[in-house]
């Protein structure tokens, strides 16, 4: 018997090995590099003991007050950034909730697929809508012009004021759709007996909604916030790289970008972006156990 | 129990941390993934077709043959393009030498494909790099020995000090040894300037100058006048798309905005990183509030309050204003090649062209012409032999004037042709227009479109202004003695009558007002990395307060910025990257005077 349950372990091992290797490879294996945060590494120079320096580029981090100023104001715009998101992340549930309740269903698939679509749109093509649109010879400044409104053109992309908020609007534009996939997934779990016994009951629609709709979804959506809120460094840079420019970096710089900028710039400085991102992976980290802390002290549940 | 729960808990944890980790790292290699691209253009079918060679390349007929097919990788840090070279270059390199080029470009793929190669051991069979890259590639032993094929090349003997000069000055490469040939070679002198235009100077549309009144330019603040009375007689180009006296852009930016820093030659200095050099060799820090810097920061600024700037500057890219160029949305220019956007013999007769206007206070930096080679050179990755000697092939060809010929010139029978008068060559008709209209090529010659199949690997060996034996006539056509009175036209004569000088060059010598400097190409060592940081962290210091100081609203506003860059870049250890750059570029000087005293 316990040999058989042997053989049954090897199997299931085996099956599960192709993702052990997945992750090993594309999870584990990069963590190799940041091996270059502790040397002097500069191309095309081979990489060689000689060029250990410890933890220089970590004491250039912190010491510096100008670095360290740097590091809080990328930080700062992370933060800003991600919390705004953060705020409005009941937007997608709210979203589904809305769609569910739409009766024509031809409607409803029209809204729904209308909504999902710009999340395929790359950013560089929204980045170039948004010049088309809002540039100073765009069709906003065009029209105001030819309407008399206007005597010189509004210099929307230069603008740096509610910065975070509109990129927020633009980040919600390509995402909401997106977002409501999974609640519009819950919904259609959630046992239908229960509607019909609250519909024998009496209960109204926004009635249904706020009793059972919506307590139905907030396991999915804490989880869901749980795993933001430890993503919160990661808000990605493809958003920020296409709409940065002189007027606007002080603001719109966040942490992705700024380890891109530093590692794409002339000459790039590999090393001190690779202590950066890895201070980012620990800050995430802590992140995440400090939500699921959180989790756990208010619903008594952990994700982890 | 316990334990099980925990052991489960941890495998969740690290899948999460290393789901994590992932993710931030994939955060950062995000410019490297687009290593292959499929070559654009169509694939050239009459290339292939060798078994049935023209009549007339007869001669080279027999050479294919004995050579086995063979496919070269080109890393050239100046190509614009990365794939497999096509079209009418492609068919001579496939009729004579069997080869196939294919093209890495750094700045297609992105930058990290440097990195990304040269970890890997190998950059290419060729490589085309910036001296200081060459120097590391020959200390990583990613760039091999080429003295004994070197030596055969058939310009090897007329071009020998040049080339004792630059491989000497290589560490590692030791006595008597060629690692590189310098890109852009000529046989003229270190220290004269061949061409007729400047580099860098101040170029507008000579109708809308005339219209204006012609008037005369003493100083920047003039020169805003003039835009501004261009403009306000223009305010859209025919088409109706609005017009602006200066569209800038912000792609090209490094250490300091580059449109700033074309202009800086106006006023005698070159911004070399964090330094501005003059004519004479001396050097200031780039904030000099002296400097040039500052200076044309000044002139793009008063420039915008007289409404003359592109409002888009700043935020378009390099496309759009290439279109702009093209159909005279912008009216002042400066480099000699933006001329190629607007100028032909036709708009030339009717007076359209763009012309330099010279202004009263300006003393051109212009460097003399690239004797010693023009800071890049040309390498080989490769240490098979049988792929050695198909480089030394075409290394040959490409530095002999035969190869010249069709890389300055173009395609001999149908870009260009010997001139009856026996001036050397002479453009065709479909030459002179092939370039800018990228022309269709006939299938003889390889098909394809003319500029599509020029090549890639977008430098030269010899450059344009040397002279070409056979004729006693500069390789380039825009030199050739036959192209220089094609270029004769209503504009150019209507200019000298106004400015008394048969070309911009000859005005400025005529009133000193170009300090000639000799373009000496010593390889200065890569950046420490310490330095590296610096750089890259005060780069986007220094542009994005220039942006803003260009747009700034007003005067008190330009010089707050100002003041606040200069403190704020003390911060991050400005005074040492000045002070390495300083160091840095005083072997530069020493090479110029040097150079000066020895001619």
């Amino acid at each position: 018997m316990g040999k058989a349950r042997k053989a049954q372990g090897y199997k299931e091992f085996l099956l599960i090995l192709p993702f052990i290797a997945l992750v090993a490879v594309f999870a584990y294996f990069p963590l190799y590099g940041w091996i270059y945060s502790f040397f002097d590494y500069q191309p095309p120079l081979p990489f060689s003991w000689d060029s250990f320096v410890g933890l220089k580029w970590f004491k250039l981090l912190f010491q510096n007050q100008s670095y360290v100023n740097q590091t809080l104001q990328v930080l700062r715009n992370t933060f800003a950034m991600s919390g705004i998101a953060l705020l409005f992340s009941w937007l997608p549930m709210f979203f589904a909730i809305l769609l569910n309740e739409l009766r024509n269903a031809p409607f409803k698939k029209f809204v729904q697929t209308a909504a999902t679509i710009p999340n395929f749109i790359s950013w560089v093509l929204v980045y170039s809508v948004a010049f088309l649109l809002m540039g100073n010879n765009g069709m906003i400044n065009s029209v105001l012009k030819d309407w008399g409104l206007i005597a010189r053109p509004i210099d929307f992309m230069k603008d740096s004021s509610h910065l975070w908020l509109k990129m927020w609007l633009w980040l919600t534009w390509k995402n909401l759709g997106w977002a409501a996939i999974m609640y519009v997934a819950a919904i259609s779990g959630i046992d239908e007996g229960m509607y019909e016994a609250a519909k024998i009951d009496g209960a109204a629609r926004w009635q249904c909604i706020w009793s059972i709709t919506i307590p139905s979804l907030l396991p999915t959506f804490f989880v869901l916030m749980l795993l933001n809120i430890s993503n919160m460094l990661n808000n990605g840079m493809e958003q920020y790289y296409v709409f940065q420019n002189s007027w606007n970096r002080e603001y719109i710089q966040v942490l992705d970008l700024y380890v891109y900028n530093l590692s794409t710039s002339k000459p790039p400085v590999y090393s001190i972006s690779t202590a950066l991102s890895m201070l980012k992976s620990v800050v995430s980290l802590a992140l995440l156990f400090a939500a699921n802390g959180l989790s756990i002290g208010v619903r008594r549940e952990s994700i982890l | 129990m316990k334990s099980c729960k925990k052991s489960k808990k941890s495998i969740f944890l690290a899948l999460a941390f290393a789901a994590l980790i992932a993710m931030s790292l994939s955060a950062c290699g995000g410019g490297a993934s687009p290593a292959t691209q499929a070559p654009a253009a169509p694939t050239t079918a009459p290339a292939a077709k060798t078994d049935a060679p023209a009549p007339d390349s007869a001669p080279e007929a027999n050479a294919p043959a004995e050579l086995p097919p063979m496919t070269l990788e080109v890393y050239s840090q100046p190509a614009n393009f990365q794939g497999e070279q096509s079209g009418w270059t492609a068919k001579i390199l496939k009729d004579k030498f069997n080869i196939t080029l294919s093209i890495i470009a750094p700045q297609a793929a992105g930058g990290d494909i440097f990195a990304a190669r040269s970890a890997s051991g190998f950059l290419g069979d060729i490589v085309v790099l910036d001296n200081a890259d060459i120097q590391s590639c020959i200390k990583s032993g990613l760039i091999t020995d080429f003295t004994a094929e070197m030596q055969t090349l058939q310009s090897f003997n007329e071009y020998k000090p040049q080339l004792d000069y630059y491989n000497s000055s290589l560490e590692g490469a030791g006595p008597g040894k060629y690692f590189a040939w310098p890109t852009e070679l000529t046989n003229t002198s270190p220290v004269s300037f061949s061409p007729t235009i400047p580099g860098v100077a101040p170029t507008v549309p000579w109708d809308y100058y005339r219209e204006i009144g012609a008037p005369e330019v003493k100083n920047l603040t003039d020169l805003v006048s003039a835009l501004k009375a261009m403009q306000d007689k223009y305010p859209t180009n025919s088409a109706g798309d609005p017009s602006y006296g200066i569209t800038l852009w912000p792609d090209w930016d490094g250490t300091s905005i580059e449109n700033v820093n074309q202009l800086t030659k106006w006023y005698g200095q070159e911004v070399n990183g964090s330094i501005l050099i003059d004519t004479k060799g001396n050097m200031a820090e780039l904030v000099d509030d002296a400097g040039a810097y500052k200076r044309i920061l000044q002139f793009y600024f008063d420039a915008n309050q007289a409404g003359v700037v592109d409002p888009d500057s700043g935020t378009q890219n390099w496309d759009s204003v290439n279109s702009k160029f093209t159909s005279k949305r912008a009216f002042l220019i400066w480099n000699d090649w933006q001329q190629g956007f607007w100028n032909t013999s036709t708009r030339g007769e009717a007076g359209e062209n763009y012309m330099m206007l010279p202004i009263g206070d300006m003393l051109i930096y212009q460097p003399s012409d690239s004797y010693y080679g023009s800071g890049r050179a040309f390498a080989v990755g490769t240490s098979d032999p049988e792929k050695k000697e198909r480089v030394r092939l075409l290394f040959d060809w490409m530095s002999s004037p035969e190869g010249l010929d069709a890389m300055h010139g173009g395609i001999y029978g149908f870009i260009f042709e010997d001139d009856p008068n026996g001036k050397g060559y002479v453009l065709t008709d479909i030459g002179e227009y092939a370039l800018m209209d990228n022309s269709p090529v006939p299938d003889e010659f390889g098909g394809g479109l003319y500029a599509d199949g020029m090549m890639q690997i977008n430098q030269w060996m010899l450059a344009g202004a040397a002279i070409n034996p056979k004729t006693k006539a500069p390789f380039a056509e825009e030199y050739w003695p036959t192209t220089l009175e094609k270029r004769q036209t209503l504009t150019t004569k209507e200019w000298s009558e106004r400015f008394g000088a048969e070309d911009p060059m000859a005005y400025l010598e005529k009133n000193n007002q170009v300090g000639v400097v000799p373009f000496v190409n010593v390889s200065l060592n890569p950046d420490p990395s310490d330095i590296s940081v610096i750089r890259t962290s005060c780069g986007p210091l220094v542009c994005d307060a220039s942006w803003k100081m260009i747009f700034a609203k007003d005067q008190a506003e330009f010089d707050r910025l100002w003041n606040t860059l200069k403190t704020d870049l003390q911060g991050f250890d400005w005074a040492k990257l000045v002070q390495f750059d300083k160091d840095k570029y005083k072997a530069l000087v020493d090479e110029r005077a040097r150079a000066l005293a020895a001619n």
